[in-house]
């Protein structure tokens, strides 16, 4: 009677018995000195287990569970334009938050009506000295017509499909609501560099809210700092347009995006 | 169907991101002004600029024909083909 | 279990259709099985080592599970992948090709030939030069309700209500365009009402007449939707006689 151990579990034998070639004998053998040290096998056991639990959380699509793939992914470009609007509000949120660190929304520096005023040269030295800048500004300028542009074709593709029906209509809403303030983000960014036509733009805006009845005054004096612009109007601007509206239109998408979540793709049947 | 669309969709996508690139260099004097992207080509400064201009006209035919080709040439073609069959039946 | 296979089967599910996916569905340990060379090698040999713990883990609580569900990874998340650097990479392609404009520093004292916000908002500039048909009332004495200012703001309003209330007008279970032909139509003339609206906005760049250009502004959405509608209800027919075909194929009348 042989000491040595002789049990099912013999990994020399079974490697024998297999017949390897020269390249799996290596990895095998590797495998297994690793394995005998750093057990391998629990943490892949683990990992396993993660994986199983992480995809628990995770339903079928639609078109994965009706086999609609092969007819139906010439079509999924549509049902990703809301992600690809998120994509486009995070590039243009970091190349965004760049361009803060040399923009100065300030209308100084202007002795005479038409003069250059700071903002106006402050985007300038962004497009002409600071390094990459003229890339930044059109990285940034870029991702917010994308996402206008994708937040647009997603409110379509959203209609044409009916997916704003039965227990959709907040979020729909809420859409509505989303796209008003895309729209004021891209309105209040179009004033920073104060350009000519920024200054006509926020001129049309004071003019619009000077014509509503009774709020009309009020909402001037609010939102544009008074029925003349100038630097109020400028900060005001400024302060919606990385202040106020990021957050509010960030935690806004994290609600549309939850309750989409929570009551499933409606994709069409 | 939708394969036909899809095709020419994309035909359609491509082409008019080159058009736009190819004509917003080359026949877009200012953005500052009403007529953009349509405006003439200057006369070309070398082999290069001759290119590009040339790939402005291709894009844009690549933009106008591709999705009638695969929208409205094949399907016609397919059932003219299809009623000639049922004809001939 | 035998007898109510002929019997209707009770819907659990709300009659939503929906069903969970089968046990078919091949999961780690299975595919892992199927697959070849080292992988395969690598595979056979953890489940040797397995064997080899098993009696050790016997009181330990690790359960198995069954996998209900898509796999995040490799499918969804590749997609996605491929989905994000392809749009981020057009953004910066199309970033560098075409660098943004720059133009004059503001002036309150000179206003510019061409007043026009970014495309994206052309629609409401439109909206704001609807003053031409602001009616006015015979009652009032040829005043008007609203000014003509206010009337383009108001417009807004009436946009995005309407808007909001789709979901509450439009009730049903019908997903495609095919389906229903008058909201589809509705949607048709949405869309081409924001472009003619845009185009009334840029007017001095179409040489017609202004008059000409407020009736086409109201006709042409009206017109591709009766178009919309017809081409829909025609696609329908076909539709419909696809689905009774193959219905009355699988299910012979008596």
């Amino acid at each position: 009677m042989s000491l040595e151990k002789k049990d099912d579990f013999d990994h020399d034998a079974w490697l024998k018995r297999k017949d390897l070639t020269p390249v799996e004998t290596a990895f095998l053998t590797t495998l297994i000195w690793l394995d005998k040290r750093l057990r391998i096998v629990d943490y892949l056991e683990l990992l396993e287990t993660m994986y199983y639990r992480v995809n628990l959380q995770m339903p079928k699509s639609h078109t994965e569970q009706y086999d609609l793939d092969n007819k139906f992914w010439y079509w999924y470009p549509l049902y990703s334009l809301g992600s690809l609007s998120i994509i486009a509000y995070l590039v243009a949120a970091v190349s965004g938050a760049l361009l803060g660190f040399y923009y100065s929304p300030s209308t100084a520096g202007a002795a005479a009506a038409g003069d250059p005023t700071a903002a106006w040269i402050s985007v300038e030295s962004i497009m002409k000295d600071v390094q990459f800048g003229l890339m930044l500004r059109g990285v940034h300028r870029w991702a917010a017509q994308f996402m206008v542009a994708a937040v647009f074709l997603h409110m379509l593709r959203v209609y044409f499909t009916g997916a704003y029906k039965e227990p959709r209509e907040v979020n729909w809403v809420l859409g509505i609501v989303l796209i008003g303030l895309t729209l004021l983000f891209g309105y209040t960014g179009y004033l920073l560099p104060w350009y000519q036509l920024s200054f006509w733009a926020g001129q049309i805006g004071v003019e619009m809210a000077l014509a509503t009845p009774l709020v009309g005054e009020w909402a001037a004096q609010l939102v544009f700092g008074g029925f003349t612009l100038g630097q109020a109007t400028l900060v005001r601007m400024y302060i919606l347009h990385v202040f106020l509206l990021p957050f509010v239109v960030t935690a806004l998408i994290a609600l549309h995006v939850g309750i989409v979540w929570v009551q499933g793709i409606a994709e069409p049947h | 169907m939708a394969d036909e669309f899809m095709k020419g969709f994309a035909i359609s996508m491509v082409g008019a991101l080159g058009w736009f690139f190819f004509a917003g260099w080359y026949r877009t004097p200012s953005f500052e002004q009403i007529q953009q992207l349509t405006v003439e080509p200057p006369e070309p400064n070398g082999i290069y600029d001759a290119v590009a201009i040339f790939a402005s006209d291709l894009f844009f035919w690549l933009m106008v024909l591709g999705p009638l080709t695969f929208w409205v040439i094949i399907p016609a073609l397919r059932e003219l083909r299809r009623s000639r069959a049922d004809a001939s039946n | 279990m035998t007898e109510s296979d002929d019997t209707t089967e009770i819907r659990t599910d709300g009659g939503t259709g929906i069903v969970p996916p089968d046990d078919e569905t091949p999961d780690w340990t299975e595919r892992k099985e199927r697959s070849r060379g080292l992988s395969r090698l690598t595979y056979e040999y953890f489940e040797r080592s397995r064997r080899e713990d098993q009696d050790l883990r016997q009181e330990s609580d690790y359960v198995e599970r069954d996998v209900l569900g898509f796999p995040t990874w490799p499918h969804e998340t590749i997609r996605n992948l491929a989905i994000t650097s392809f749009f981020v990479g057009i953004i910066i392609l199309v970033a560098a090709a075409l660098p943004p404009e720059f133009m004059d520093p503001a002036n309150p004292n000179s206003t510019p030939a061409i007043i026009l916000p970014d495309w994206y908002l052309y629609w409401s500039f439109g909206l704001l030069k609807l003053n031409p048909i602001n009616p006015e009332l015979a009652v009032l004495g040829g005043e008007k309700v609203l000014s003509d200012q206010f009337y383009g703001v108001a417009a807004h309003g009436v946009i995005f209500g309407i808007l909001a209330l789709v979901p509450f007008l439009n009730k049903g279970s019908a997903r495609r365009p095919v389906e229903q032909p008058f909201w589809s139509a509705v949607g048709v003339a949405g869309v081409v009402l924001s472009f003619t609206l845009a185009a009334l906005a840029i007017q001095n760049f179409f040489p017609f007449e202004l008059k000409l250009l407020l009736t086409l502004t109201f006709t042409l959405p009206i017109v591709a939707a009766i178009l919309t509608y017809a081409v829909l209800k025609t696609m329908r027919e076909g539709y419909m006689y696809d689905l009774n075909k193959r219905y009355y194929r699988l299910r012979p009348p008596k």
